[in-house]
């Protein structure tokens, strides 16, 4: 539970402190770079106005120099220079200031600096040569006013020096100005570059937050409709659902609980449970152990009951209840519900009374079947045993009346004595075989895997020991093992094999094939093929009846009882009997297993090999 | 050894097959006396010395030749009572039965018979099957002398 917050508040964390790093990048960078070029700006635009006050401070120096020279000049040519001297000694101190003024505002530039140097020596001579003039003029000694003029004029002539200052000083006026447009060009660009940056950190602000809504959007519609649909179940199911308070006030029903159980007149929520339907629920130890279940937490598991339900149809139910653990804060508020589910069984109680029922009359039927079975069994023990006796005595006394008779009967009296004792023979035969064939029919069967392999050899072996004399030619294909009962197998082989031996009897050469094919879907196919005497088909259907023969006593010997044993014993084990034959060519006895029963052993006999 | 000569006892309802198998068993020139009973409650009453038979003389029978059904008492119900009777207990019986049903076999030898013969149809085979038992039982066989 506190993994996943973790995490996930460590992601807003970061996600915060990534977003405050982007308002910082496209916020403060531009404002640091503006607000230093804007420094910058107003640096260069102080220089700018600084290289035209050193500008104008020279040409104020030279127009006061050139003053003063003017003043000194007109001095000489007119004659009375009375006011003209106040103003000279006025300009005169002017000047040193104005050469400090320029000195300071130079002192960045080394070469101005030795320019103003030297201009500071030569307005200082100019400064001399007039003071000398001035000197030589109040003695009127003119000419040599002019002289000094001349040679101080010659010696201290300034103005190449000042020119060399003005055309430093505009370089770099001109200097500066041109970085003052670069410097206002770059900070043109950055506060475009900020402004763009700050568009697209607000565009992606509100493109984030936008899919952030709309996710938060989708999650709630797909919390709405998830509650939706379990409401939908709650309210569809056909089971009566219930939800209680610890005190067994129904907080909220489905509508299969209010179809079971009418809710009481007035106010239905809230109302304690035993107020539904009409006294259904009266029990006194349900509302107990529902009582268990809200304050211990006990599941109710499967707590049968009889209701009487709103549609009038007394019912058979089985209720379920659990405390519902909603979260560790409405616990916390005592807030425990239970839900309570009640399970209609009244179909299934009625079903399991009819199956009971049912069960009683196939028990009654089963006892009846038995008591066929016995008196079947009791008949034929009766038969055996009182039916036999007669045909001993007949045949006995026949005998004895023959050796009583002795030497003295007659060709005549001894065939009435042999035809007596013949049938004898024969109706007890008969009597052995009738009894063989209901014994097959009614015995259980004892069923295991069967080698039909060795039986067949084994039969073949029995029946080649007593036909010596005879030629035949065995064919034996492998045969799948099958669940069978092997005593009854070997029947039903020993039943074919000696049919096919005695109906090839009269042939040179005896042909006797057995094979399978399992082939077919779902069972086992057994056959044996003879080369005898055969049938017409004609008469293939009565083939399989008790006592019916195709053939004279005379021709072949038998009762007729063998394949109506096949028959029984291969139908009790599930398969099917048939035949083919053609008169003089043969015949083919075919009989089927089911493959269920052919198929587990074959896999067996697999592993074996 | 000197041995008293026992009876050979035939509890056979059918008069026919008790004359048959009284002839085969004459013809085999036996020594023992043959006795004939009718129903199983005359063999008992036999052995035991009971009824008709209270005053007949000591010994058991060299061999009892049993029939099964038998009115009154049936032969299996002999058997059974013979074999729970320290006396009897020890007498040789043949069962000499019509039936060859599986349940009438099983039971017999569970209740201690010494032999089970199916009478055959055949009067030579019923003939010689009868003086063979007679022979084995009465004359072959040894079993220690009671009192």
């Amino acid at each position: 539970m506190h993994w996943p917050n973790w995490t996930k508040g460590l992601e807003t964390r970061l996600r915060i402190l990534l977003l405050g790093v982007a308002v910082l990048a496209s916020v403060a960078l531009p404002y640091a770079i503006i607000r230093n070029s804007a420094n910058e700006t107003l640096a260069a635009s102080e220089w700018v106005v600084h290289s035209a006050e050193v500008r104008e401070a020279l040409l104020e120096l030279e127009f006061n120099m050139s003053e003063l020279e003017s003043l000194v000049l007109l001095d000489l040519v007119e004659v009375p220079p009375g006011e003209r001297r106040p103003r000279y000694e006025a300009i005169r101190p002017r000047i040193e200031p104005l050469i400090d003024r320029l000195a300071d505002m130079t002192r960045d530039n080394a070469d101005q600096q030795s320019r103003i140097g030297s201009l500071r020596v030569l307005l200082k001579g100019r400064l001399d040569t007039l003071d000398t003039a001035l000197q030589q003029l109040r003695q009127k000694n003119f000419d040599a006013v002019a002289r000094t003029l001349k040679q101080g004029a010659e010696t201290f002539g300034s103005r190449e020096t000042s020119s060399a200052i003005v055309a430093a000083e505009t370089a770099l006026f001109q200097q500066r100005q041109a970085r003052l447009a670069e410097s206002m060009l770059f900070s043109r660009w950055t506060v475009v570059a900020a402004l763009v940056a700050q568009l697209l950190l607000l565009g992606s602000v509100i493109f984030v937050s936008e899919r952030q809504v709309l996710h938060r959007q989708a999650a709630e519609a797909r919390a709405r409709l998830a509650v939706e649909r379990s409401r939908i179940i709650v309210q569809t199911m056909r089971e009566p659902i219930a939800v209680l308070d610890t005190s067994l006030r129904v907080l909220m029903t489905n509508e299969a609980f209010g179809e079971f159980y009418r809710p009481p007149e007035g106010e239905p929520s809230g109302a304690r449970l035993e107020e539904h339907g009409d006294g259904a629920w009266d029990s006194p130890s349900l509302m107990q152990r529902l009582l268990d279940v809200g304050a211990r937490g006990r599941e109710l598991w499967d707590f049968e009951l009889e209701q009487a339900s709103a549609d009038g149809i007394e019912r058979d139910v089985l209720v379920n209840a659990r405390r519902m653990e909603l979260s560790e804060d409405a616990e916390a508020a005592g807030e425990r519900t239970i839900l309570l589910t009640v399970s209609d069984i009244t179909a299934r109680k009625r079903y399991e009374k009819r199956i009971s029922e049912l069960n009683e009359d196939l028990g009654a039927k089963i006892e009846q079947v038995s008591e066929i079975n016995r008196e079947l069994e009791s008949f034929s023990y009766s038969v055996s045993h009182d039916l036999r006796a007669p045909l001993r005595h007949i045949a006995g006394f026949a005998a004895k009346l023959g050796e009583h008779i002795g030497d003295a009967a007659d060709e005549r009296s001894r065939h009435y004595l042999e035809v007596i004792s013949d049938a004898a023979r024969r109706m007890s035969s008969l009597i052995e075989d009738l009894l063989e064939y209901s014994r097959l029919g009614r015995s259980a069967l004892r069923l295991g895997p069967v080698d039909m392999n060795a039986l067949v050899a084994e039969l073949q072996a029995m029946y080649e020991s007593g036909n010596e004399e005879r030629s035949i030619n065995w064919r034996i294909g492998r045969l799948p093992t099958v669940i069978g009962d092997e005593g009854m197998l070997r029947r039903v082989w020993q039943n074919l094999i000696s049919n096919a031996v005695k109906y090839t009897s009269k042939r040179e050469r005896a042909e006797i094939e057995i094979g399978a094919d399992s082939s077919g879907s779902g069972e086992v196919v057994y056959y044996v093929r003879d080369n005898g005497t055969g049938f017409d088909m004609a008469y293939a259907g009565k083939l399989f009846g008790v006592f019916q023969r195709l053939h004279k006593a005379s021709e072949f010997p038998g009762t007729g009882i063998g394949l109506a044993n096949v028959r029984r014993i291969v139908g009790r084990l599930g398969g099917r009997t048939w035949a083919e034959a053609e008169p003089d060519k043969g015949a083919r006895i075919h009989f089927s297993l089911p493959a269920v029963a052919a198929a587990i052993p074959d896999k067996v006999s697999h592993h074996e090999s | 050894m000197n041995r008293e000569i026992n009876t050979i006892l035939i509890a056979e309802d059918s008069a026919a097959d008790a004359e048959m198998a009284i002839d085969a068993l004459r013809a085999a020139k036996l020594a023992n006396p043959i006795v004939h009973v009718e129903d199983g409650v005359e063999a008992l009453d036999y052995m035991l010395h009971r009824g008709a038979f209270k005053d007949r003389g000591k010994g058991n029978p060299a061999v009892v030749l049993l029939d099964i059904k038998m009115p009154r008492l049936d032969g299996l119900e002999v058997l059974k009572q013979m074999r729970d009777n320290e006396r009897l207990k020890r007498i040789p019986v043949v069962i000499l039965s019509s039936s060859r049903e599986e349940s009438d076999l099983i039971e017999s030898w569970n209740l201690g018979v010494n032999a089970y013969v199916v009478k055959p149809v055949d009067v030579s085979q019923f003939f010689s099957a009868v003086q063979i038992v007679g022979q084995f039982w009465a004359v072959l066989n040894e079993f220690p002398q009671q009192e």
